[in-house]
Parts: structure tokens; sequence; C-alpha cells
């Protein structure tokens, strides 16, 4: 719980620093593929959380460095005329989608366990019911 | 010896606050170890920037979307060269403009004596054009119908016509008259002397004899104009007409009572 509680926390004070930053637009493009990458590593984060593989170094060294290679990418890109921030985009949004729907297999099969669980002893209660019925 | 033992009183005394400072410290490890704090931590720092990012992008990216929603870039160039232009046009008359501001405020001071030039302008012309009452030096002609003839033909000519108030009034003008009016009538640019039946109308204003034609003008030049040799007075005399000529110090004229409209006419500008 105390986790949860500083993870809000911070994610609090982030948007409310947020609130008073005004990014100029010729920026917006470095910014977008930044968080981008972030989006990408925490989804990543929760999908490794949920394998037991989670590690901080790797969530973090990939966070700052997924950020910044994707800018730099950006800027190269601009400067040598070649939209590479779609590839970058392209790139990103596709691990993402991945760990979402590895994410979501995941709970998927959580609840359907549950439910097998739960239909089991249902099952297993009518059968008593009808057997002490039958007797 | 002394020396010594508070030595070790010392060294006591720090082993003390030593192991004051390690317990708290192994407190604070624990505690942090039970709940993992530092991890999540530097998991929340992580975070703190990404919804900074996020929450700045998405205000900036909205602020800037009113204006450049749905527009392409060469719209938007097309927009910006329009804009340009626009702003090169006003600023041109925001210069001009201020420039004509700057000029007024500098012929402030000249400014009020031209008004007060026009104002003196307005009022000599109005004098001019008969709008106001006019006082002066000036003689005053009085014309009356003869009585003396009773020839039937003769007393048509010892009545005073409007060729004889049409000629006073142009010997009265040729002899720089001021202002000049017949029987408290007025006589303007447009003034009309004309016989009409029994009566002579000026200014469409029926008069009747005796006619006294006042004038403003130098009183000495007015007079000798009408009683030079053979001039209009000993002319009217011949004809029976009784006239009398004083000089006045102080005629009054009044002003032209009708109204003077241009229907047809329209000034040209130079």
């Amino acid at each position: 719980m105390a986790g949860i509680i500083i993870i809000i926390g911070f994610v609090v004070a982030g948007i409310l620093t947020g609130l008073n930053i005004v990014v100029p637009y010729s920026y917006s493009q470095y910014i977008a593929v930044a968080i981008l990458a972030c989006l990408d590593s925490v989804f990543g984060a929760l999908f490794a959380n949920i394998e037991k593989k989670f590690k901080l170094n790797i969530f973090l060294s990939g966070f700052v460095c997924n950020a910044l290679v994707a800018i730099f990418l950006v800027y190269i890109g601009s400067k040598l005329n070649v939209d590479i921030y779609l590839a970058v985009v392209i790139v990103f949004t596709g691990r993402l989608l991945n760990n979402l729907t590895g994410i979501r297999r995941d709970f998927v099969q959580k609840m359907d366990n549950k439910e097998t669980r739960f239909t089991y002893k249902l099952k297993k209660k009518r059968s008593k019911e009808n057997l002490e019925e039958v007797k | 010896m002394a020396e010594k033992k508070v030595e070790k009183a010392e060294t006591k005394e720090k082993n003390f606050k030593n192991e004051k400072i390690k317990r708290i410290w192994n407190k604070i490890t624990v505690f942090f170890k039970k709940y993992s704090i530092v991890s999540y931590s530097v998991i929340g720092v992580a975070l703190f920037f990404l919804s900074m990012m996020l929450t700045a992008q998405m205000k900036s990216m909205s602020d800037t979307e009113e204006m450049l929603a749905g527009k392409r870039e060469t719209q938007l160039a097309d927009d910006l060269v329009t804009l340009q232009r626009k702003y090169d046009d006003l600023k041109q008359k925001y210069d001009d403009s201020t420039k004509v501001v700057e000029e007024y405020q500098s012929n402030s001071a000249t400014n009020s004596t031209l008004i007060s030039s026009m104002k003196e302008q307005i009022t000599s012309l109005s004098a001019m054009a008969g709008t106001t009452d006019l006082k002066g030096e000036g003689i005053v002609i009085t014309l009356n119908d003869g009585s003396k003839v009773t020839d039937a033909d003769l007393r048509s000519d010892s009545l005073v016509h409007d060729s004889d108030l049409l000629t006073v009034v142009n010997e009265l003008k040729a002899a720089g008259a001021e202002a000049i009016s017949i029987n408290g009538q007025r006589i303007i640019a447009t003034s009309a002397i004309r016989c009409v039946g029994p009566v002579i109308q000026v200014n469409y204003q029926k008069v009747a004899a005796p006619f006294e034609i006042k004038a403003i003008g130098n009183a000495q030049y007015l007079e000798s104009a009408m009683t030079i040799k053979n001039g209009v007075v000993d002319l009217l005399k011949e004809y029976g007409v009784s006239v009398t000529i004083s000089r006045q110090s102080d005629v009054q004229i009044p002003k032209y009572e009708g109204t003077q409209t241009f229907n047809n006419a329209t000034t040209v500008e130079e």
C-alpha cells in the first residue's frame, strides 16, 4: 500500500507541475516521442512484473535510455530530412500494444482461473447435493 | 590518569551516540526494506517525469490546436503570407495616421490662428452676401414721384421707374458703395429690381414711393458720383423726379430677409 501511495503522490505532483509548463511548438515532437518511449517502458515494467521478471535497474535504464535515444533519433531525422520520428512512433506503439496484450492475456487468464475455480466449486456443491438427493 | 579517564568517557559518549544513530538507521532501513520504499520512489520519480511531460504536452497542444487544427503545412504557409501582408498594410496605415496626428499636434498653435482667420473670413463674406446688418458712413438718397408737372405724358416720366432705381443703384455700386438698400430691402448679388404693374418689386417685395436708397461707403465719393454734372441726379431731376441726397455718418442697412439657396449651381473644386 505504501508503495502505491508513494507512486500516486509522485504522479499527482507530476501532473501539477506539468500544468504549469508550456512546451514550445517546435519541441512538441521530441516530447511526444519521449512520452511514447516512457509509456512503453512503464507498460513493459508492468508486463515484466506480472511475469515476475521485473528488475528496477532494467526499468530505470530503459525508461531513461529509450526516451533519450528516441529524441536523438528524431533530432537526427530532422537534420537529415527523414521522418525518423514516424519509425520511432511505430516501433514504440507496437511494443506498447504488445505489452498491453501480454498484460491483458494474463489478466484474462487469471480471471478465467478464478471463474473455473468458482464454477468448479459450484459444480462440486451441486454434485454433492445431487448425491444427497440420490441417497 | 585523570586524562585517560576523560578520554574513556569521551569515547564512551561517542560510542553511545554512534549506537543511537545506528539503531535509528537500522530502524529506517528495516522500515524501507519492509515496504521497499526506495524502489517505489525511484519508480515514482520516473512516473513523475512521465506524467509531467504528458500533461505539459497535452496542455500546450490543446492551446495550439485551436489555431492549427486540421491545417496542412502549405495552407499554414499561405495563411502566414496573407497575415504578414495584412500586417504590413495595417502598419503602413498606422504610420500614416500617427504622422497625421503628429501634424495636428504640432499645428495646434497655428490651428487657432487659422480658426480666427476663418472667422474673420466668414464675417466679411456674410457682410458681402448681405446676411448681416451693417452700419457706417454713407449717403441716403430719397426719390419721389414728381408732383409739379401736370401734363399726362410728362407725368409718366416724372414717376420713379424701376430703371431709375437701377441706374441709381448701378451708379452707387460704381462709386464704391459697400452696401445698398431700397426701402429696407438689401440689394444683394441676386437682387432684382423690376416693375410689376403699379409698384416696383425689390427682392420680390413690393416697394413704393418715396424710395429711400441707403448706401454705405465713402460719403463724399458717393455724393459726388450722384451729383456729377449730367449724372443720375441731373437726369432724374430733368424727368421731374424729386431727388434729395443727404450725407450721414451713421447709415444703418438691414440684412437680407430672404433665403438664398442654390438648386442648380454646385461649387467647382480646384
